[in-house]
């Protein structure tokens, strides 16, 4: 299976993954890029803190960006 | 197989034993290596030995579909096996390996028949049995209340105490296993806590950098169970 890394975007910050994941193809990764930003946006929300700003590079282990997600796209306002 | 002597031992409950106690067990005491992920105890199945940790870390874990969580842990200040002490055989819970080690295990006929045998042993075994329960309600405590970031400090010094290293053998998978969180959780947290110069991340390896502000952002999840520990411990020799 091929491994996925998911680095966070923060600004001009970038939080590396440092082990990835192991997952079936790039769909299952964006599903977990999801469920992974569900996660830190509660936690932000939590804490009070700006829910923009951030998102997911889900990159492949030779390290070319296979997809982007914007955490502010998560949130269902509606 | 050679017998364990006292005096080289890590495991601090077999350390706490009157020297005549210890002699009683050490003939059944075999000395094993525990390997990652290796299950001590699988959930359901009756247990056959129990293991005083001398190096390395054992999760006590709680299995379910949606995913697992850590309820406890136990390195070389206790043993893998309480329900032997509380007269079951059986859990629902796992005992996993997470970072490997030795161990000094006994089977569970011969735990049982010793602790009829001896009052002084249930003395050490039960104490240490209320302080994993007094961890555990620690551990509620914390999920509930607290944010990852805090979590993961605990979580940090709780191994740290155990492998008695600043180099921890630690994946941000287990971790976030450990946690019960997304792993992105741990790695925006272990970020966190890196940038504040309190540990160093490397791969596959975490490095604690500063006790003291991992015990302030840990707060008051980190310290009560270690210090009931202690004075659990204290009475249990106290009374021979």
């Amino acid at each position: 299976m091929p491994r996925f890394f998911f680095h966070i975007r923060d600004g001009a910050t970038l939080i590396e993954d440092p082990d990835g994941s192991e997952l079936p193809d790039l769909a299952a990764a964006r599903e977990e890029a999801a469920q992974g930003a569900r996660f830190l946006l509660a936690e932000k929300l939590k804490a009070g803190e700006v829910l923009d700003g951030q998102r997911f590079e889900i990159t492949s282990a030779e390290g070319v960006v296979l997809a982007l997600l914007l955490f502010k796209d998560l949130v269902k306002l509606r | 197989m050679s017998r364990p002597q006292q005096s080289g031992i890590r495991n601090r409950l077999l350390k706490a034993l009157a020297a005549h106690e210890f002699d009683r067990l050490a003939p059944h005491l075999e000395a094993v290596s525990i390997g990652m992920r290796q299950q001590l105890i699988t959930p359901g199945a009756p247990i056959s030995h129990a293991y005083f940790i001398e190096d390395g870390l054992c999760s006590l874990i709680a299995d379910s579909v949606e995913g697992r969580i850590e309820v406890g842990l136990v390195g070389c200040e206790g043993f893998v096996g309480a329900p032997l002490m509380l007269g079951t055989t059986r859990t629902p819970h796992l005992a996993m390996i997470q970072a490997e080690g030795t161990a000094l295990r006994i089977a569970a006929l011969e735990l049982e028949a010793a602790l009829d045998a001896s009052r002084a042993l249930r003395g050490v075994l039960g104490r240490y049995v209320q302080s994993l329960i007094v961890q555990v309600g620690q551990t509620v405590y914390a999920n509930a209340d607290y944010n990852v970031e805090a979590r993961l400090a605990r979580w940090i010094l709780m191994t740290h105490d155990r492998l008695r290293t600043d180099e921890l053998p630690m994946t941000h998978e287990s971790m976030a296993m450990m946690l019960g969180v997304r792993r992105p959780g741990v790695t925006s947290a272990t970020h966190i806590l890196e940038a504040a110069g309190m540990i160093k991340g490397k791969r596959g390896r975490v490095i604690v950098l500063d006790r003291e502000k991992l015990m302030e952002l840990a707060g008051d999840t980190y310290g009560p169970a270690e210090a009931e520990y202690e004075r659990l411990l204290a009475e249990a020799q106290g009374c021979g």
